[in-house]
């Protein structure tokens, strides 16, 4: 057994070499070493403390350290809930605080779930076939077009199967106008209202 | 009650996206005879001609609040009691803040003319709101011509007078599809999402707005509104008095 800072640093094998500027590690080359085992005749345990010191302070409080905050799978799920009815991580972790009152979590914590629960809904698709598998999943009527070579999305039109009806019933007086500012593509939302 | 038809990203604002998404809508029409009798836009050039030529027989209306406030921001620059001083000029601080004063009662006044004019509910009304306008407004030439030339030739499509003539709901503005653009954008948050989750988005907000048209149609069948429902006690009274 040893101290969660022994060791050095390892950088992760990425093909790209990570670029280290302004970064640091908590890994301090601590030597501090515990030794267990297991005495087969008396069937107890026994621990022997190999190197007892340090080479780094004690952390006075838990605040910020990474196993104390670390959510549980149920507090996950709640992350995940929250995030989905479009609560703000600050009130998320208001919530999980008012719920367990020793909780140590910090906000970075809750935005790592988050980020790890985006990443993995998409999967391996990118941002047009996830858009349409879920428009075909949700059963919308959609029409796309593109440029003249094909390669990029020029327009794109859905309405879903429940809009349809209503149009079919109320098509009195309809109201055309679009908004700007809804997506990173700077395209225009267009909008039909009835 | 509001419901949103559909919902496009195009890559520009220009007559073909228009036209393709428009000719997308009539698609989902299933008969001619559910063709809507009226259209309400804002005063943007490219949208105006395509919903003429893509919903020939359908009324293309405008929104009278947008035409208001260019009106308004025009009649702001043009309509000035002193022409602008130039910048060096010696100026009498007492003297620009009276031309203000008067300026801003210029424009007031030809403000509540204009709306005069645009509520005006038939077309005599309308003629003699017109002189007013005109009148009033007569010192400025610059802002007659931009009136006559911008405005009035697209009178049929909001004034009052004209538009009391077709069936129209009391939707005169585009105030619906602003307000659900703001309903909408409180469920994005921010504006640099991608495409699809922007559509995650929508389709959270479609459901609720199914559930509350759903819900409205509920209450619209069993919900009785009490002035009815007194007649109905008097009836039963006098049937068990005879």
């Amino acid at each position: 057994m040893q101290c969660e800072r022994s060791g050095i640093y390892k950088s992760p094998k990425t093909r790209k070499k990570p670029n280290l500027e302004g970064i640091g590690s908590r890994k301090c080359q601590c030597p501090f070493r515990l030794k267990g085992f297991f005495d087969k005749d008396t069937n107890d345990w026994w621990i022997v403390m190999l190197r007892g010191m340090h080479n780094h302070d004690l952390e006075e409080k838990l605040q910020g350290h990474l196993l104390a905050g670390k959510l549980s799978a149920e507090e996950k799920k709640k992350v995940i809930d929250m995030t989905k009815s479009l609560a703000v991580p600050q009130n998320i972790l208001t919530n999980l605080k008012q719920n367990n009152k020793e909780s140590v979590t910090t906000i970075k914590q809750v935005y790592n779930v988050r980020t790890r629960w985006h990443k993995g809904q998409r999967g391996n698709m990118t941002e047009l076939q996830y858009l349409i598998s879920k428009l075909v999943e949700h059963q919308y009527v959609y029409y796309t077009r593109c440029n003249s070579e094909e390669t990029t999305l020029k327009d794109i039109f859905f309405v879903h199967s429940g809009s349809i009806k209503l149009l079919n019933t109320f098509s009195i007086v309809l109201v055309i106008d679009s908004t700007y500012k809804t997506n990173n593509h700077r395209m225009s939302l267009f909008e039909i209202v009835g | 009650m509001t419901y949103s038809v559909g919902f496009a990203f195009l890559h520009f604002e220009q007559e073909d996206n228009f036209t393709w998404a428009l000719k997308m809508v009539k698609s989902l029409l299933s008969s001619k005879d559910n063709m809507s009798k009226g259209i309400v836009t804002d005063r943007n050039g490219a949208l105006m001609n395509v919903v003429a030529t893509v919903f020939p027989e359908t009324y293309t209306m405008l929104c009278f609040v947008h035409i208001g406030k260019n009106v308004r921001a025009k009649c702001i620059t043009n309509c000035r009691v002193k022409p602008k001083p130039p910048k060096d000029a010696k100026v009498d601080k007492k003297q620009v803040k009276k031309d203000k004063e008067k300026n801003r009662d210029v424009v007031e006044k030809i403000v509540s003319a204009w709306k005069e004019l645009v509520e005006s509910p038939t077309e005599e009304s309308y003629a003699s709101a017109l002189l007013k306008f005109k009148e009033v407004s007569m010192p400025f030439p610059e802002f007659i011509v931009y009136v006559e030339t911008t405005v009035f030739n697209l009178k049929e499509k909001f004034m009052r007078a004209w538009m009391n003539k077709v069936l129209h709901l009391r939707c005169r503005t585009t105030n619906i599809v602003e307000s659900t653009h703001g309903v909408l954008k409180k469920y994005l948050r921010s504006s640099v999402s991608d495409l699809a989750s922007c559509w995650d988005e929508i389709d959270k907000m479609l459901a609720v707005q199914f559930g509350e048209i759903q819900g409205s149609f509920g209450r619209n069948k069993t919900v009785l509104e009490h002035k009815y429902k007194k007649n109905q006690d008097d009836k039963r009274v006098g049937g068990l008095c005879i």
